[in-house]
């Protein structure tokens, strides 16, 4: 479902590399958890997967479609949900799913559906008619969420969702995201929450200074460190300077 | 402590806003963006030179004639009447944005800070910026006055002052109306709508006293003009009767020796208790108006009826994106302002002098002047063109994405049905001007083919507008800001559209006046604007459809 090949990202011209070679691979009925340090890639490498970034060099495809030779193709299987959600405050949270129904194609009916449920789920019924302006950081967060899931994408990437969630939201989205994956769909997310990833994901990848330098299910990596007691340990002895 | 707040919070105000610390970063840097901008705003400057030298032509024109009647000094006059004006204006705009929708604020105000200090800083970013607005129309007057009148020896240190001060009062009066506004509409449920209005109507409000401050006594014209010729300052005072500090400003430059010192002194003295009641407004009425923006609705429960007439509507991506185009627009005051203020004023201004006297008796004779239906279509035409010009709808489009621009990448739309989107914004903006020129009908012989006729080239006319407005925005957004006001009132690109569409509309109107001198049919005129206009529109058109892919591919947010 996501395949990346030899990515690379540099800014400017310092030469300085904020993704060097990356080589991944997340396959469909799987959630990947994308672990680093701030500043390691983590961002970059989200913004490139999905369109927002063209990498200097590499191939990334989603769902089978490269993302920079067929950008329509490729994002139509994508959701997404970034760290810091701007979104247009002038508009209410249902003009704004609705724009979203518009753009991403989706049926009346079927739009109807999905977008009770997602309020319903988060308890965004009583705001969704309010300017987004109004919106507090989690609402905002629980919004987009809905808009990033209204196609029912193969592949749903998220940067650091569970900030400004409530616990209640936070567990109704990683129910949300097995859910997902259960129908042999793809979720990848960034976090900085050791717990939920060491607990709910398949497979971890950890970046540091724009490399990949572990990638694998929790037995694998318990493999690759001394401390093995948990993935903190393990996250803190790789990314030791 | 409290004054250095004061203090620290202008400095604050002066990195972030003229982007002192970035800008060292980029200099430093040697960043192409930031020269290539540099470029692009010595380019504007530039094409503003012919303007500016027709204007100092004009300003010595005005001195030529009042040299001989001993009274030059109306140049000084006419000179800091135009810019106070221009700054109270456009002094709204900048001030209901710095003072209210600024990103630092709510910072800022969580801060150990006085209102009046926070204001303040506020205050100093927009008075510096009013420096731009003022500086053309003053300091030609300036030069002009000082350089041919031989002044005393005060008159230049005098002037350099009179310049800092210039904007003041103005920018005072305009916060000042501001924050009694935005007090006043605070605790409204409507109060983006009730503050958009409000604002247009001070606007019209001081259009329509201009006016009628500005009028000759009915009657008695003849005598009141000797009067103000032979009194050596008659049209001194005539024309600062809109703006009466504008006459010590103008004794004070004209003068010498104490009434010049006297006369500095009461505009120096003016200016600073403008500026104390400013913050002294601010002490008292800024919060409730801050506070009420911050409020939260009361929110309610969408029943499923209403959730099923909020989504069935079921829109092609097009249709979508100029409708949420529109509605931010709209919703946005500075944004509509900015877009739609000129269809509101410009009527206003034509209408308010004729609805006096005989005049508008006289203009409808003169309208129903047999032979002149065809010029009239011609002008109903380019009054909706013309109309589209000042619109920084097209020209701010991308721009006003600013952060939230990431959603349009992510989107699987394409980058050119996208801009086709907002064109159709665009052009839904621009049709407004149609019914307001109809209205027109009511003292014009129009008929219905006429107003057919003249909507739909007025229209096919604004094709070249549009199309290079987007274009302008499409190749170099401005995304980087931190209040709306930003995206379309600091946005070159909106000065650098209006530029562009007065030069792509100019060989319409150049054939308009050949066509009419040449005595060429209607329809034949008729139809080459409309040709040039699709022309000269489609070569934009198909710039925008090239670019449109990689441009979008290359805007990072």
């Amino acid at each position: 479902m996501i395949r990346l090949r030899g990515i690379s990202k540099s800014y400017n011209r310092s030469g300085v590399k904020a993704v060097d070679k990356l080589d991944l691979e997340v396959k469909g009925g799987e959630i990947f958890g994308f672990l680093g340090p701030n500043g390691a890639g983590k961002t970059t490498t989200i913004k490139m997967m999905v369109g927002l970034l063209e990498p200097d060099e590499g191939v990334i495809e989603i769902d089978g479609h490269d993302i920079q030779r067929e950008p329509l193709a490729a994002k139509r299987s994508i959701g997404f949900v970034p760290d810091n959600p701007m979104l247009y405050e002038k508009l209410t949270g249902i003009e704004y799913l609705n724009f979203l129904g518009d753009v991403y194609g989706v049926p009346g009916e079927l739009r109807r559906e999905r977008i009770s449920r997602c309020l319903e789920l988060f308890g965004l019924q009583e705001a969704v008619n309010d300017l987004i302006q109004s919106y507090s950081h989690g609402m905002r967060q629980k919004i987009v969420l809905t808009g990033a899931l209204l196609h029912d994408p193969p592949v749903f990437i998220l940067d650091e969702p569970m900030t400004g969630l409530d616990p209640r939201s936070s567990r109704n989205l990683k129910e949300l995201m097995q859910e997902h994956v259960s129908r042999g769909r793809t979720v990848f997310f960034s976090t900085h929450v050791l717990e939920v990833a060491e607990r709910f994901c398949h497979r971890v990848g950890i970046i540091h200074r724009g490399r990949l330098i572990a990638c694998g299910t929790m037995e694998e990596l318990k493999g690759l460190a001394q401390d093995t007691e948990s993935l903190e340990n393990i996250f803190l002895e790789l990314t030791e300077e | 402590m409290k004054t250095n707040s004061l203090w620290v919070l202008i400095k604050l105000n002066f990195k972030v806003s003229f982007g002192l610390a970035a800008m060292r970063y980029y200099l430093a840097r040697r960043d192409k963006k930031f020269m290539t901008g540099l470029g692009i705003f010595a380019l504007v400057i530039a094409s503003f030179l012919p303007l500016f030298f027709l204007y100092m032509r004009l300003v010595d024109a005005v001195y030529e004639a009042t040299a001989p009647l001993g009274q030059e000094q109306v140049v000084l006059t006419m000179a800091t009447v135009m810019a106070s004006v221009l700054v109270f204006f456009v002094g709204i705009v900048y001030v209901v944005s710095a003072f209210y929708f600024s990103n630092d604020l709510p910072f800022l105000m969580s801060l150990p800070l006085p209102f009046s200090h926070i204001l303040g800083g506020k205050f100093a970013v927009v008075l510096v910026e009013e420096y731009l607005t003022v500086a053309p129309f003053f300091l030609s007057a300036l030069w002009i006055y000082g350089t041919r009148s031989a002044p005393g020896s005060l008159f230049w240190p005098i002037a350099v002052f009179s310049f800092l001060l210039l904007p003041v009062i103005p920018l005072a009066a305009a916060s000042l109306a501001v924050l009694v506004l935005m007090s006043a509409t605070g605790l409204s449920q409507r109060k983006d709508t009730l503050r958009l209005f409000s604002m247009f109507f001070i606007i019209l409000a001081v259009v329509v006293l201009n006016y009628y401050l500005a009028r000759l006594p009915e009657g008695n014209e003849l005598a009141y003009v000797q009067s103000l010729l032979q009194d050596p300052e008659g049209l001194a005072a005539y024309i600062a009767r809109i703006y009466p500090p504008a006459l010590w400003l103008t004794r004070s430059l004209a003068s010498a020796g104490a009434a010049a010192l006297f006369n500095f002194l009461m505009t120096a003295l003016s200016s600073v208790l403008a500026v104390v009641l400013v913050l002294a407004a601010a002490r008292r009425l800024f919060f409730r108006g801050w506070a009420g923006g911050q409020e939260a609705p009361v929110s309610r429960l969408l029943d499923s009826r209403e959730l099923e007439r909020h989504l069935g509507r079921v829109s092609s991506p097009r249709w979508a994106i100029a409708l949420r185009e529109l509605k931010i627009l709209i919703r946005t005051p500075v944004y509509l302002f900015n877009s739609l203020a000129t269809l509101v004023i410009v009527p206003v201004i034509l209408v308010v002098p004729l609805l006096s006297g005989g005049e508008l008796a006289l203009l409808i004779e003169e309208l129903n002047r047999p032979g002149l239906g065809g010029v009239l279509n011609l002008a109903g035409a380019g009054f909706i063109a013309i109309m589209s010009i000042f619109s920084a709808a097209l020209s701010s489009s991308i721009s006003r994405e600013g952060k939230m621009f990431w959603l349009s990448k992510v989107i699987p739309i394409n980058p050119l049905q996208q801009l086709q989107g907002k064109l159709l914004a665009g052009y839904l903006l621009a049709a407004l001007a149609v019914p307001l020129v109809l209205l027109f009908s009511a003292v014009i012989p129009w008929k219905a083919l006429d107003m057919i006729i003249i909507a739909l080239l007025g229209l096919v006319a604004c094709f070249p507008v549009l199309t290079s407005n987007l274009f302008v925005d499409l190749l170099r957004p401005y995304l980087d800001w931190d209040n709306p006001q930003k995206a379309i009132k600091q946005n070159i690109n909106t000065l650098l559209g209006m530029l562009l569409s007065a030069a792509v509309l100019l060989p319409s109107i150049l054939v308009a006046f050949w066509g009419l001198r040449c005595s060429l049919p209607l329809h034949l005129i008729f139809f080459l604007i409309a040709g040039i206009s699709l022309f000269i529109g489609g070569i934009f058109y198909y710039l925008i459809a090239r670019l449109a892919q990689t441009r979008y591919a290359k805007i990072n947010v």
